[in-house]
């Protein structure tokens, strides 16, 4: 039989501190009876230290523009494209046979199914339009460098996660242009040498694109990739938040405390402000989203396109077979690279270098500031001609190549490399102007 | 046609500008059907000239009859009385009689395709000079040609309609035997049925377009509050 004393003196201090007249042997309000829900909640997961830590006492600089909406706003999209996907697999049948008809099925046969299948259809197209505008909001305000270096890398994986989810996910409708645009992509691992014949039908599971593929790529594009891109998603937002966001200043607020509070002079707290902010940029989003869905949901067949109105056939190749609009400036510099000792892998690693070079970004960057407006216009320049030999690559991979096409493709080519592999170079003799000490 | 007009503009807005101009540069130009989608009457012309000149050799699948009187203001008994021929009921698709493999040996492999979606896939405007573009070719085993899908392996199915085309060589038809419709009946005719079509190859448009209204309005009243709420909470920030 232990008495309270002889058990006080047992056990550490702190401990026989809170026994000592309390009936309890927990001192925390949370587990005291007549606490509120709230605080039995918290006393168990610490929701409330979280939503401080994350929330009301995350600090972010105040001059945020419309430029840093965009990455609430591809997170909006996520959050669309998991709940309209989920319904859409309630109707959906992942099969050859199925596949077609029961895209139609959720058209006119399911109740508001076009609808559910319109939002899904046009959410991947602004989901990559939300991420692209989000990555030239980092180019703009030099957001990747550092300390922000892993941010842009998770960044990067989501972006490349995505695009797999996207190309998965456009073989499911099993229309002419899924099946071919699958026949093209998968194709283009075949061109690595040696293992390049074994590791396409590695990814087919089959000789060719089949039910078989089907099946596999409905698995990955609804459980696999979606969960990576939960994960990358999650530990994007925890590195962000672990150094804090930049700015279109590209000053440091952290550098700048009021030593009463211990906070950055020039941050407030993300919630309210910056809750009601993206509040009212995500409703502006919506407007523009939900004009395309109701009133243009094929946008004049870039997103939605129209050869894909006829299943999949295997017999007949389309005479023109193009990638959905967001991949066309990687489809284009695949095509520019000309075919080389008898083989076209090196389309393929231009290609794959054109992405992996983004990773590189926050060490190819040795300019003085981070901002573009304190920025010489080397770097100006520079991001101007890169953005527009983008847009123009993303036009040229998207209609059939003629020679004066290639040409126009190849100089484009050169200046998005160049655009990366020379900018240790201009960015650190750039002539920039000094930064001032706090945003403006 | 409105719909690109649209699409070009909000591309526009994207700042895609390069990308729709070389697209609507590639199309191919065909004059533009002036079709009504709201037009019951004409929907329903067309609905009776699909069943009684197209769902010989064509289906249409994906649309159930019961679907139309739902759609084009008839009943169900009327469906049943003048568009249904076959034991089909209401809740089926529209199937033709022809069997797929005399389909595919009677057409050298063409078999006619499946139309519920051929105004998706191919556009109104498209289907509409398809249906005006046929003329007589004594050099083709089927007798006939097309000027926007040369080759088809579609006989002139409307010629007693039309009447007999002749393509003279600068590349305009002229009539050279009249069919029992003048050519300007023949025209509302054909457009009736891309009408139909069109109205098959997406039947929740007015629904799209209806609901799409409400929730804009919704959103704009909701842009308006949450602009002056973010307003009112960032006044004191300097």
């Amino acid at each position: 039989m232990d008495t309270p004393d002889k058990r006080a003196a047992a056990t550490p201090a702190p401990q026989a501190a809170a026994s000592v007249g309390a009936p309890h042997p927990d001192a925390h309000p949370g587990f005291a009876r007549g606490g509120s829900i709230a605080d039995w909640v918290d006393a168990r997961i610490p929701y409330r230290a979280t939503v401080k830590k994350h929330l009301t006492e995350y600090y972010a600089p105040k001059n945020f523009n419309a430029w840093y909406s965009f990455g609430g706003i591809a997170l909006l999209v996520f959050v669309i494209q998991i709940v309209s996907g989920i319904f859409l697999t309630m109707s959906y049948n992942p099969s050859a046979e199925g596949a077609f008809a029961s895209v139609e099925y959720i058209m006119r046969d399911v109740y508001y199914g076009w609808l559910v299948r319109y939002i899904h259809s046009t959410g991947a197209s602004f989901f990559f339009i939300a991420v692209y505008l989000h990555m030239f909001r980092a180019l703009l305000y030099g957001s990747h460098r550092a300390p922000r270096e892993l941010v842009w890398i998770l960044g990067m994986l989501i972006f490349v996660a995505l695009m797999a989810e996207a190309f998965f996910g456009y073989l499911l409708p099993w229309g002419q242009t899924s099946y071919w645009g699958a026949q093209v992509i998968v194709n283009i691992f075949g061109t690595v040498p040696i293992i390049g014949e074994w590791l396409s039908e590695f990814i087919r599971g089959d000789y060719a694109i089949s039910g078989v593929t089907l099946n596999r790529f409905f698995a990955l594009h609804v459980a696999a990739i979606p969960l990576v891109l939960l994960v990358l998603v999650f530990l994007h937002l925890v590195a962000l938040h672990e150094v804090g966001s930049n700015n279109p200043d590209g000053v440091e607020i952290k550098a700048n405390k009021d030593p009463a509070t211990g906070h950055p002079r020039d941050g407030i707290p993300f919630h309210p402000y910056y809750t009601v902010k993206d509040i009212f940029y995500a409703v502006l989003f919506l407007i523009v989203f939900c004009m395309v869905v109701f009133f243009a949901p094929e946008m004049g067949g870039y997103f939605l396109e129209y050869a894909n109105y006829q299943p999949a056939n295997p017999l007949v190749t389309p005479e023109h077979i193009a990638p959905v609009w967001y991949f066309t400036p990687f489809y284009a510099i695949l095509r520019a690279v000309p075919p080389f000792l008898g083989s076209q892998v090196w389309g393929v690693i231009a290609m794959g270098l054109s992405i992996v070079l983004l990773f590189l970004l926050p060490w190819l960057d040795r300019g003085a500031v981070r901002s573009i407006r304190y920025r010489g216009w080397y770097y100006k320049t520079a991001l101007a001609l890169f953005v527009l030999s983008f847009m123009i690559l993303g036009v040229l991979g998207a209609v059939p190549a003629t020679e004066e096409r290639t040409i126009l493709a190849r100089i484009c080519t050169v200046v998005y490399f160049a655009f990366l592999l020379l900018m240790p170079w201009y960015t650190k003799i750039d002539k920039t102007l000094p930064p001032p000490e706090r945003v403006s | 046609m409105k719909q690109r007009v649209f699409a070009l503009c909000l591309f526009l807005l994207g700042g895609a500008l390069p990308a729709a101009a070389l697209a609507a540069g590639s199309s191919v130009a065909v004059p533009e059907a002036p079709i009504v989608r709201s037009d019951y009457a004409s929907l329903q012309r067309g609905a009776a000239a699909f069943i009684n000149y197209c769902s010989g050799c064509h289906s249409a699948q994906y649309v159930r009859y019961g679907r139309l009187s739902e759609d084009l203001g008839i009943t169900d008994d009327m469906v049943q009385q003048h568009l249904i021929w076959t034991d089909a009921g209401l809740g089926d698709g529209i199937l033709t009689a022809m069997r797929a493999d005399d389909a595919k040996a009677w057409f050298s492999d063409a078999a006619p395709p499946d139309l519920s979606l051929s105004a998706r896939l191919r556009g109104a405007d498209w289907l509409y000079a398809y249906l005006r573009g046929f003329y007589r070719d004594d050099t083709r085993a089927i007798g006939w040609n097309n000027t926007i899908f040369a080759n088809a392996s579609m006989p002139h199915v409307l010629a007693s309609l039309q009447g007999e085309q002749r393509l003279a060589d600068d590349g305009t038809l002229t009539l050279a035997r009249a069919g029992r419709m003048s050519p300007a009946e023949y025209d509302t005719f054909v457009l009736d049925l891309v009408n139909f079509m069109d109205y098959m190859a997406d039947p929740s448009q007015p629904a799209r377009h209806r609901t799409g209204y409400i929730i804009l309005a919704v959103l704009l009243a909701l842009l308006i509050f949450t602009y002056f709420l973010y307003q009112e909470y960032w006044r004191d920030i300097k």
